[in-house]
């Protein structure tokens, strides 16, 4: 049908219809007064408000919480064909740590998360510079629950053996009753132990001091020397002559990086007490060949002799008299490696030290052949 | 077929004339070229809509400021009190008691925000975060004793805050005691700003549990730190933060002193119950927590670290830098000589 009606309408807002009925205009009436409320309940509310309302839940956070996870472990770990079977030291789950730390009722809570320098603030903000002094390069943190009670691991990666030793003593590991099993080492709390295994540095930490706690927190210390670690990162010679090959505890132990003797040319020294001499160390350093070692020890040597008179030389070894001091300095070079003793008080007893330490490096070289 | 009757036969129909008409049409076709203007104009020219940085809509926060929550201590009262006592709810009464007690402080009827240190996701007897023992004792005595309305508990820990609130059993203290925990998410900050300070002149701030709030307490344990020597009640506001707060770690003492003008609280409140002496602020070894009797509550949070670096840390006088800084902003004074006051 053909539309007559005008495209517009010239009075569109006028009211057209001769009636309006009552409850219409009541309608009306109340709907511009509830319009006029919500305005002015928007405007006046501003900060006014019950955070409560607007609040997310303790439960939702705490499941969101758990599904924000760093770190995704692989869902199935690969193994070559034909090496089923050697490669299971870490089943999927357990991330770095030994597939052992779980079992007899302690499970994991939730995964296990890792950290790097970059993120680690996250996990220990404050404390993460000191890990970072000392080489820090990831933590893996995994949560053992029993149901009840649970346990919480640190693993650091400080990189070196070395370092793994600076940060212990550094938070005064060395000053307590540490036990020693191959290369691990540790001391007891009364929660679980802090110790060091090659570049790895733990902590294991249950929330109460009971009787299961303790237990599983022996089971996971069995299980830490199967953590993976390099021939680099493993402890050094120089650390196994100490504590194996003289028997020094870890109060006697030292480490220097760098600018050892105020020389810049030494640096990677090992220290160690002399028992019976107050003022007397052991020193030791392992260079790449005897090349090295012979330039180290020839360049040492004639440093030495700067301040020092020389008691005694043969080819590999010297002694000398301090010139102010009068302690008694001997160095040697014992293949790859620079032997010594510092501070002694006679050249008969640095002879005898000396002649220890020589002992302990050859039997240790015996146990360790690659070493 | 039959003609389709008029429907509404009593509407009256209006012819529009030409010149209307075409009025009409002009007046929607300049409205539509303002639009298009508007919105297609390149950005820059005169009234140009088009945001195609996004920097036009981005949404402009207005910086916040917080009240000063503090209150005038009666006469005669003592800026710092400590209580000693063989539990905590005794040595509590007796710190509060000697600052005047805590019903001079908190009114029937207040919103009370209790700030614990929650930052790490640690058991409580590695002492790295507040004791709940203490904290359920003061929830209760703000909420039985001085019928406050209510009692909010809040923290940004470091860690997954339900994580850190369940394990260091602050939750369930919380909980227990009639006070509900206010956890952080990422609508929860507001920038705050904070007038005189070095580092947070203008940053993220927990501010939802502070909405409407009407008193704050915090509640620190007394710590070995890392890098500022001692965390304890000022060092304690760090967990309100939001944003990438580790940078400031490169300048710890001026953060710290921050804090203490960034939060004016009504108390303090230092628990000497679990004293982690070294290896802070996590701990790890249930042994370098040492065992103490004694608890503070004080109005002059600077005076009240200091007094307990040197008599709980036992650190002697060699106070940290960042009280001397918070002392220079106004926050109170390090020599706590004459203000203290004991109760055994």
């Amino acid at each position: 049908m053909l539309r007559t009606d005008r495209v517009f309408n010239r009075q569109p807002r006028k009211v057209l219809r001769r009636k309006i009925g009552l409850a219409e205009t009541v309608f009306g009436a109340c709907f511009v007064l509830v319009l006029a409320l919500s305005t002015y309940w928007v405007l006046a509310q501003k900060d006014n408000f019950d955070p409560a309302d607007r609040d997310i839940s303790y439960e939702t956070l705490e499941k969101d919480s758990t599904g924000e996870v760093l770190y995704e472990t692989p869902l199935k770990l690969w193994v070559e064909p034909g090496q089923a079977g050697t490669a299971a030291a870490a089943l999927p789950g357990t991330g770095i740590f030994p597939a052992a730390i779980v079992g007899e009722g302690w499970s994991l809570k939730g995964r296990v998360q890792v950290f790097d320098v970059s993120n680690v603030y996250e996990k220990i903000n404050g404390a993460a510079e000191q890990y970072i002094a000392f080489g820090f390069k990831a933590l893996h943190w995994a949560d053992l629950t029993d149901g009840t009670r649970s346990i919480a691991i640190e693993l650091y990666d400080q990189g070196s053996f070395p370092n793994v030793l600076g940060i212990f003593a550094a938070q005064g590991g060395n000053k307590r009753d540490v036990q020693t099993r191959g290369d691990l080492f540790w001391y007891r709390t009364s929660v679980g132990m802090i110790g060091g295994y090659g570049p790895w540095y733990f902590k294991i930490a249950g929330d109460e001091a009971t009787e299961s706690v303790v237990s599983a927190a022996d089971r996971i210390l069995a299980a830490m020397d199967d953590l993976p670690s390099s021939r680099e990162a493993a402890a050094p010679l120089a650390y196994a002559v100490l504590t194996r090959g003289l028997g020094l505890g870890f109060g006697d132990l030292a480490y220097e990086r760098e600018n050892v003797f105020q020389y810049d040319f030494l640096s990677d020294f090992w220290f160690g007490k002399v028992p019976g001499d107050a003022d007397a160390r052991y020193f030791l350093n392992e260079q790449a060949d005897a090349a090295k070692t012979s330039e180290i020890y020839e360049r040492f040597r004639q440093e030495q002799a700067r301040d020092c008179t020389v008691l005694d030389e043969g080819e590999d070894r010297v002694v000398m008299q301090h010139k102010f001091l009068k302690t008694i300095f001997a160095l040697q070079r014992e293949g790859g490696m620079l032997i010594g003793v510092d501070g002694a008080a006679t050249p008969a007893a640095a002879a005898g030290s000396l002649e220890r330490l020589r002992e302990a490096v050859r039997r240790e070289r015996k146990t360790d052949p690659e070493a | 077929m039959s003609e389709k009757p008029i429907q509404k036969p009593e509407y009256v129909k209006q012819p529009l004339t030409r010149r209307q008409f075409a009025g009409r049409v002009a007046a929607v076709a300049g409205l539509g070229g303002a639009a298009a203007y508007l919105g297609l104009a390149p950005e820059g020219w005169p009234g140009s809509l088009r945001d195609t940085t996004g920097l036009l809509s981005k949404p402009v926060d207005k910086p916040l400021r917080i009240n000063d929550f503090r209150v005038d201590k009666p006469a005669l009262a003592a800026d710092v009190g400590i209580g000693r006592g063989a539990t905590p709810a005794d040595r509590l009464r007796k710190a509060l008691d000697a600052i005047g007690g805590l019903q001079h402080y908190i009114k029937p009827g207040d919103i009370v925000v209790v700030k614990p240190n929650v930052a790490f996701d640690r058991a409580p007897n590695l002492g790295a975060t507040t004791n709940p023992e203490t904290l359920e004792t003061l929830i209760r005595m703000i909420l039985v004793d001085c019928r406050a309305q209510e009692v909010r508990v809040t923290d940004n820990p470091i860690e997954s805050p339900p994580d850190c609130f369940a394990k260091s059993g602050l939750n369930a203290a919380t909980g227990k005691a009639g006070g509900r925990v206010y956890l952080p998410d990422s609508n929860a900050f507001r920038v705050l700003n904070t007038p005189g300070a070095e580092l947070i002149e203008n940053w993220a701030f927990l501010h939802r549990p502070f909405t409407n709030a009407d008193k704050v307490i915090g509640v620190a344990p007394v710590k070995d730190h890392n890098l500022c020597s001692a965390s304890m009640g000022i060092k304690n506001w760090y967990g309100l933060l939001g944003g990438r707060r580790n940078q400031f770690h490169q300048d710890i003492h001026s953060i710290v002193s921050d804090l203490s003008i960034m939060m004016r609280p009504t108390l303090t409140i230092l628990d000497g119950s679990n004293i982690l002496m070294k290896n802070g602020p996590t701990g790890g070894d249930p042994s370098d927590v040492k065992p103490g009797n004694c608890l503070m509550a004080a109005v002059d949070p600077v005076a009240q670290d200091a007094w307990a670096y040197e008599h709980l840390l036992e650190r002697g006088r060699n106070y940290p830098r960042y009280l001397f800084k918070a002392e220079e902003k106004g926050s109170g004074r390090v020599d706590w000589q004459g203000r203290i006051k004991e109760i055994a």
